[in-house]
């Protein structure tokens, strides 16, 4: 724990650690890595002692995800390749790099390693995912920040890691599942895998591909050769240590349950042995050194594959061996490329000078590396190539397969000689190009790169060092003791293999020149990652055309599918209960006679609004309709409810008036051609709406609160008009919210006009002519008369005004007064006063305001005001809008009434709003406000 | 045999015809029908047999109508006309109701 | 916190409202930002309240049970009203910052739209959910008619149209409830047999219009085209409160009056999944920084009521956790998107390029914000993902892959879309040296070499995605907090107490 914790601090010390030493930092991080290494080594000799070091600290107990770490023999092996390898990459990146911070580079580096050891160490499924998508972010951010043209790649890598982390996850939520332990090391060694094979192959299936993904294996691949375009130091990490030896981690972690499944040692065997030969064939065509590198890495990769495949004690320990040797020859090997690279200034092996006399060391190192790459004697790599070939023999299924795994292997090792062959060759020994200007590099920059290659030749002399640590590891896998690791095994098949590669390889070398050009041509149409972008591609012709569907501002597009699923819904509904059929018994006498009269009313206005073509006659059959409603809800006996409905299209008439003065008389033709849709959708959805209507209400004796309002409803509230009282007492909050609806409307409407240029609001010119000119109007003395002088037409209404206007205000005063106990109320009596407020505008021979705009926000913000008051009045008893009541002269009083002033401004508020700002010339905006300049951001939108 | 859930059926009917037009003042009108019918709905929905005036003290309390729904009914009906007047309103914006193209408010259509 | 001080959560606000329309610009302004930290502290409150007693509940007007309308408060609201509170009050300092605020009633608008909210997350009763929804939306009207682009009337218009159809749509659901049950009241509810045909047709009605409004796929389509057309932050403050809102009332309608088992919970699920996919790969489709985070506001929801869906403990915890996670992560990239259109005035991805090497601070907020939405660590994205996936793992037959199934599809669209998104904004060529700005424009843009995002308006982007980043750091308490609300959801008996003792 202590451990990460260090490591974790490591990317925060970073910051102020590359601003102090620029990109010497390197040499600090080096120091520190190797510190770390050796502060291991404690806990390192408990576990080669045959036990385990963990540590557990909740994280997410809800979840049961703790950061547990263990430390077993294979995490050690792995730990100490990411530090080791990280410490000698450190160090060669400083003289690698250009001069300056480098922080990108440091920072991603050490998240990278600490998200390694992180995943290595992990003992908790949930904290094994979350390092697994670490490395994922590290590795596509170094490859990113290498310049413009890594971007695309890093995108392709980040999209290829993140799809292996998605099938990870699953299969850990379904292991968290079955299992029931978020515990790596029980979920892994739980006896489900061996009881429930179905469950088993899944999730073995999904952790392949998630390692597939990772250790870039066919055909997951192309984003390693992509991930050239990073930094040769990336590389190296990149390759030797971290992303793809997570994925072989992951691998051989697992196998620990499926080492015995057999889709798992199926699939891992034959895609492993797929992609090391045509990654060996690759690397082969390849002129770039780089490159060549990258797919020779896949192909060795590969070759663990298959051992971790197999699964036996042999095999694995040689994936182990393997894993150790690849990371030590290959980490060097990149370094190496990025040394000659540096020197010649080239890594096209075309263009490459013979560099063996500029550069003997380089040369020499770059022949062993490549040589415990091609599994020569005595070298590291030979012993592991030798186990792992060996091992092949041990492959499940009958004999034959075995030899055919065996010889496969093979192959993929002649095609592995030639191409390091290749590497030599090409860099050393061919090439015209004359040498002079090219130098031996600096030893700071070659030692920590030709380091991890020299040590294979010991490590290969004196394997038997690495027995109990590798040991350690494959017994972690799986508990059987170990395979002894010699140099020398004897006349073992696997040697006649590896001496026949060599010898063909060689021999094949001797006719390069013929070689290189038959390869040339491409073996598989197109590269890996022109897939991929083909792919991408693909997705976002998807997406386009998932956002062309909706891409359309007119509202029909938009309201059409709530519609129609209205339609499925009540109509699929209300059939399913009418075929059920248990539906409760109608109540007697719901309808009386007056329904059909004013059924047939509406039936009448209904059609009139949809079929009129003048927005004059819609308006009227629309204001046809409102009336029959008013006499439909009167004749349901609910009085209030049929005031409040006359007195609201009164005014909603009249406002439309006003509106459709700025608008052309006719509606605009349908630009949308299709009628048919909507009369049949309208047709569908009205006939399910009336039997669910039918099916669902007047089905049930009264309720509960009609019942109780009925009976106690006065009785509480001393109010006899129990609508009334529901509304300013039982039910003030809904008022309280209809009321600020109400207000704020008002408000709105103010609102968005200041936003507005007002010439687009001004009548224009032709509006200035009288909209409702009558036919002939002209030749009707009258009518001419009260068009041209609107003066003298009004005089007649202003005389009727000087009466009408008081009765109005007493009317409303009274309707006001009565409602508690009789029909009426704020509203009602709002309606009544705003009605006057119209008559008061119409009888204006010009469009002259009623009220200025202080009035209407004092009205509407005082009207919410003195509601709230009086709500908050009542917590003096003890709850928001609990009515007080008191007796003034006599007769009994309650602060609802106070409630009901509110409401009464508010609606006044809104209703002188809609007159003067949609009838009258708009005032600039209120002095207290800038003119609304346009919010900052206003214009940033193009064309849709 | 009932007649409200007809006439429910006709306003929801031309409604949603007048919705999908594409002019807003014939969208208001839509909407207008489509709370009438919500409207008659709720009502409905308080049980049409008892037709009386929730008033205390007149007619017999048996036969007087449920009071809930009317008082929904009539939030509903002032909140539709508030909201309605808005839409107007928005409809007057640029002298055209067309909502197939956006108003013009006299501002640069460019980014 | 007792019960009898809930209303102030809604009356509060309704004052600032008030007073706003008649004070000054300068006051209301002042006004404006105290309210939502007001609704946070509440918020607060509730939570500290809920450590102990579950549920607060109260019945307005102290009239009887059953017949006046309750204000109730569990775990579930406490974390809505807290998490939408801090949101709203990023969302108002860019608004200040940005001069958005100076417009005409704006500070009265956004306070009457908090009210709602507050009023929607604390009402037991069915009517008067419908009145808060419309006190949430009529400002909303406004507001989305007052900011952003030219494009922002006709989109405002379909704005109204929408919600106003599905407001009648809920009245109308809401009378069958009424018409078949004989009350509005949640408590009263759920003593109706969920099972009865007819009960859940009504019910069905009320959930169809709220999941309109929530933007669930095939009933999605206004959405991504209506929120973008606003300023970055009213888009911030309806992405953080409307769709939140609606989500919110299905989690507890469908829970508390349906006990959640019903005949179309597999058809639900099938229509939940396919939201997380038609929103990933629809941003895939837009060249706009925000039209392609609202398509992932849509995924967004999708992921949220699979919760629902999955219908356990598990899965209704995971939903809510990913939705504070959601509200927190898409504000501050919204904010983001706010901050560079105040600097640089266009949010498109032709007019914008090379910002990362421009704008390291917003590149750095903006790129965790990204990881937190496509579920990399180290945020709380990371167990937003995690959890869905672990709740959905308890699924059975082939419910379990489609979810798992459309969790992997749907997340790999996010990636390409926000990778995308990056590339075209953050990397490329620096802005001097751009052509042009594509069709539309007439002449090349004009961005000053001195143009930077100043870096008070990342302020509040910064501060939410902070509190996404802590989240991945101690998830504990979080998740308990989901976990007893998801409790709360699916035992109501300690709700229906409340509400009848009170």
């Amino acid at each position: 724990m202590w451990f990460l914790a260090a490591l974790a601090t490591v990317p925060v010390l970073v910051v102020p650690l590359t601003s102090a030493l620029g990109r010497r930092a390197g040499w600090a991080l080096a120091i520190g890595f190797l510190a770390l290494a050796a502060a291991m080594i404690p806990s390192a000799r408990d576990v080669l002692d045959g036990d385990e070091v963990t540590q557990t600290t909740a994280w997410l107990p809800a979840l049961d995800v703790n950061l547990a770490l263990r430390l077993d023999g294979l995490g050690l092996v792995f730990v100490m390749i990411a530090l080791v390898i990280g410490a000698a990459v450190f160090l060669y990146s400083v003289e690698y790099l250009g001069e300056g911070r480098q922080l990108g580079f440091y920072l991603w580096m050490t998240t990278f390693a600490f998200g390694m050891v992180g995943l290595v160490l992990a003992n908790d499924l949930i904290l094994f995912f979350a390092c697994w998508e670490i490395t994922s972010l590290a590795s596509f951010l170094l490859i990113a920040r290498s310049g413009s043209g890594a971007e695309s790649a890093s995108a392709r890598t980040l999209f290829m890691t993140f799809t292996g982390g998605l099938t990870l996850l699953i299969a850990i939520v379904l292991m968290i599942v079955v299992t029931g332990t978020t515990s790596l090391s029980r979920a892994l060694t739980s006896d489900v895998w061996s009881d429930r094979p179905g469950v088993t192959a899944v999730v073995a299936v999904l952790v392949a591909v998630a390692g597939f993904t990772k250790a870039a294996q066919f055909p997951f691949h192309p984003w390693l050769p992509d991930a050239m375009a990073a930094a040769t130091p990336v590389s190296a990490y990149l390759h030797a240590a971290a992303v793809v030896k997570a994925g072989i981690y992951l691998l051989m972690r697992f196998s620990e349950a499926f080492s015995d499944v057999l889709v798992w040692n199926v699939l891992l065997l034959s895609v492993g042995l797929f992609t090391t030969v045509m990654a060996a064939l690759f690397a082969f065509q390849q002129h770039d050194l780089k490159r060549l590198m990258a797919y020779s890495t896949v192909s060795q990769l590969g070759l663990i594959t298959a051992a971790i495949g197999v699964g036996t004690e042999k095999a694995l320990t040689a994936a182990v061996i393997h894993t150790i040797a690849h990371a030590l020859f290959k980490s060097g090997l990149f370094m190496m490329v990025g040394v000659i690279d540096h020197t010649a200034g080239t890594r096209d092996i075309r263009r490459l000078p013979a560099l063996r006399r500029v550069m003997p060391w380089s040369f020499a190192t770059v022949i062993l590396g490549t040589a415990s790459m091609a599994g020569i004697p005595p070298l590291l790599g030979f012993v592991s190539k030798e186990t792992i070939l060996g091992s092949m023999l041990d492959a499940p299924g009958p004999a034959w397969v075995g030899m055919l795994t065996l010889a496969v292997a093979g192959t993929g090792s002649i095609l592995t000689f030639a191409y390091c062959a290749k590497i030599v060759l090409g860099a050393f020994v061919d090439g015209e190009r004359e040498v002079e200007g090219c130098h031996g590099p600096g030893a700071r920059l070659f030692l920590p790169a030709a380091a991890p290659i020299w040590v294979g030749l010991p490590l290969g002399l004196t394997v038997g060092v690495l027995q109990t640590p590798v040991e350690r590891a494959v017994q972690a896998m799986n508990s059987s003791a170990a395979y002894p690791l010699k140099l020398w095994h004897g006349l073992a098949p696997e040697l006649f293999v590896t001496a026949a590669a060599i010898a063909v390889g060689a021999v094949l070398m001797t006719r390069r020149r013929a070689l290189y050009r038959a390869v040339e041509m491409d073996i598989l149409p197109g590269t890996g990652a022109d897939a991929l972008e083909r792919i991408f591609e693909a997705a976002r012709d998807l997406g386009r055309r998932i956002s062309q569907t909706v891409a359309a501002d007119h509202p029909r597009r938009h309201v059409v599918p709530p519609l129609v699923a209205l339609t499925l819904l009540l109509g699929v509904g209300s059939l399913a209960i009418f075929l059920v059929g248990d539906v409760p018994a109608t109540q007697p006498d719901l309808w009386r006679p007056v329904d059909v009269g004013l059924l047939v009313l509406i039936a009448l206005g209904v059609i009139g609004t949809c079929l009129a073509d003048s927005r004059i006659a819609a308006t009227v059959s629309l204001g046809a309709v409102g009336i029959a409603m008013t006499v439909q809800l009167f004749a349901l006996g609910a009085p209030d409810v049929g005031l409040t409905q006359l007195m609201v299209e009164v005014l909603t008439v009249l406002v439309i008036m006003l509106v459709l003065r700025q608008l052309p008389g006719r509606f605009g033709h349908s630009h949308l051609r299709r009628r048919g849709g909507p009369v049949v959708l309208a047709g569908v959805l009205g006939i399910a709406a009336g039997s669910a209507t039918w099916l669902l209400t007047g089905r049930r004796e009264k309720s509960v609160p009609a019942d109780y309002y009925l009976a106690e409803g006065t009785r509480v509230t001393g109010g006899d008009n129990l609508v009334n009282v529901i509304l300013v007492e039982f039910r003030a909050l809904d008022t309280l919210g209809e009321l600020a609806v109400l207000g704020l409307a008002g408000v709105a409407i103010l609102a968005v006009l200041a936003t507005i240029a007002p010439r687009t609001l001004d009548p224009p010119a032709r509006a200035h002519r009288p909209p409702l000119r009558p036919m002939g109007a002209l030749r009707d003395p009258q009518a001419r008369a009260a068009l041209i002088d609107p003066q003298s037409n009004l005089r007649a209404l202003q005389l009727l005004l000087r009466v009408v206007v008081p009765v109005l205000i007493v009317l409303s005063a009274v309707i006001f007064w009565r409602g508690h106990n009789a029909p009426g109320g704020g509203f009602i009596s709002a309606l009544v006063a705003s009605a006057a407020v119209a008559l008061v505008y119409l009888s204006r021979p010009d469009d002259r305001a009623v009220g200025s705009p202080r009035l209407h926000t004092a009205l509407i913000g005082g009207g919410l005001l003195t509601a709230l008051v009086s709500g908050l009045i009542g917590y003096v008893d003890s709850s928001f809008l609990q009515p007080l009541y008191g007796a003034v002269a006599g007769t009994k009083l309650s602060t609802s009434l106070l409630f009901d002033v509110g409401v009464y401004a508010a609606v006044v508020g809104l209703v002188m709003v809609a007159f003067d700002r949609l009838g009258a010339e708009p005032p600039d905006a209120a002095p207290d406000e800038p003119a609304a300049a346009p919010p900052a951001d206003r214009t940033k939108e193009g064309i849709m | 045999m009932t007649v409200l859930p007809i006439t429910v059926a006709i306003l929801v009917a031309g409604g949603v015809y007048l919705l999908c037009q594409p002019g807003l003042v014939r969208i208001v009108f839509g909407i207008t029908l489509l709370s009438h019918g919500a409207n008659l709905v709720l009502l409905t929905a308080g049980v049409s047999a008892w037709r009386g005036e929730p008033l205390t003290g007149t007619g017999d309390p048996a036969e007087a109508g449920d009071p809930l729904p009317m008082a929904f009914v009539l939030t509903a009906v002032v909140i539709t006309f508030a909201v309605t007047v808005f839409m107007l309103t928005l409809a007057r914006i640029g002298h055209d109701d067309d909502t197939l193209h956006m108003p013009d408010t006299g501002e640069d259509h460019r980014a | 916190m007792t019960g009898s001080l809930l209303p102030l959560l809604v009356v509060l606000p309704l004052l600032g409202a008030s007073l706003g329309a008649l004070v000054p610009g300068s006051v209301a302004r002042v006004m404006l930002v105290l309210s939502p930290m007001l609704t946070t502290a509440g918020g607060v409150a509730l939570l500290v309240t809920h450590g102990d007693t579950p549920v607060l509940a109260h019945n307005v007007g102290g009239f009887v049970p059953g017949i006046a309308i309750p204000f109730v408060s569990d775990m579930f609201t406490a974390v809505m009203i807290t998490v939408t509170g801090l949101t709203t009050t990023a969302c108002i300092v860019l608004a200040l910052i940005t001069g958005e605020a100076r417009l005409r009633f704006f500070p009265t608008l956004v306070m009457m739209l908090s009210a709602g909210v507050n009023g929607a997350f604390l009402t037991g009763d069915l009517f008067n959910l419908f009145v808060f929804i419309e006190v949430m939306l009529l400002p909303s009207y406004a507001l989305i008619a007052m900011t952003g682009t030219w494009r922002r009337l006709g989109v405002g218009r379909l704005f109204v149209v929408i919600n106003l159809v599905t407001s009648t749509i809920l009245l109308i659901g809401i009378g069958l409830v009424y018409g078949v049950a004989g009350s509005v009241n949640l408590a009263v509810l759920t003593d109706m047999d969920a099972d009865d045909p007819r009960f859940q047709l009504a019910v069905g009605v009320v959930l169809l219009a709220l999941t309109v409004k929530a933007g669930v796929v095939p009933v999605h389509g206004w959405l991504p085209r209506a929120y973008p057309a606003t300023s970055a932050t009213v888009m911030a403050l309806f992405s953080a409160l409307h769709t939140k809102v609606a989500i919110y009332a299905v989690f507890r309608i469908h829970q508390t009056v349906l006990d959640g088992a019903v005949a179309w919970m597999t058809p639900l699920l099938v229509l939940f999944t396919l939201t997380m996919l038609v929103g990933a790969y629809g941003s895939l489709g837009e060249r706009m920084i925000r039209r392609s985070l609202a398509w992932q506001m849509i995924a967004g929801v999708g992921y949220i009521l699979v919760g629902v869906g999955i219908g356990t403990q598990l899965g209704l915890a995971a939903g809510l956790f990913y939705m504070v996670h959601h509200i927190l992560v898409m504000g501050s990239l919204l904010l983001c998107s706010g901050a560079v259109e105040h600097a640089y005035r266009t949010s498109q991805f032709v007019g914008l390029s090379g910002l990362m090497r421009r704008e390291p601070l917003l590149a750095v907020i903006m790129a965790l914000g990204i990881m937190s939405l496509i579920g990399f660590p180290p945020s709380s994205g990371f167990f937003g993902k995690v959890g869905i996936a672990r709740a959905a793992a308890d699924l059975d037959g082939f419910r379990i892959w489609l979810v798992l199934g459309a969790l992997l599809i749907a997340s790999i669209g996010t990636l390409l879309a926000m990778s995308r998104l990056w590339a075209d904004v953050f990397w490329g060529p620096p802005m001097e040296e751009m052509p042009s700005r594509g069709k539309g424009h007439k002449e090349p843009p004009v961005v000053p070499d001195d143009t930077r995002i100043r870096r008070r308006t990342l302020l509040p982007a910064g501060a939410l995605l902070l509190m996404s980043l802590s989240i991945f750091v101690v998830p504990g308490p979080l998740w308990e907090m989901c976990l007893q609300a998801a409790d709360g959801l699916l035992d109501v008996t300690a709700y229906v107490e409340a509400v009848t003792a009170s």
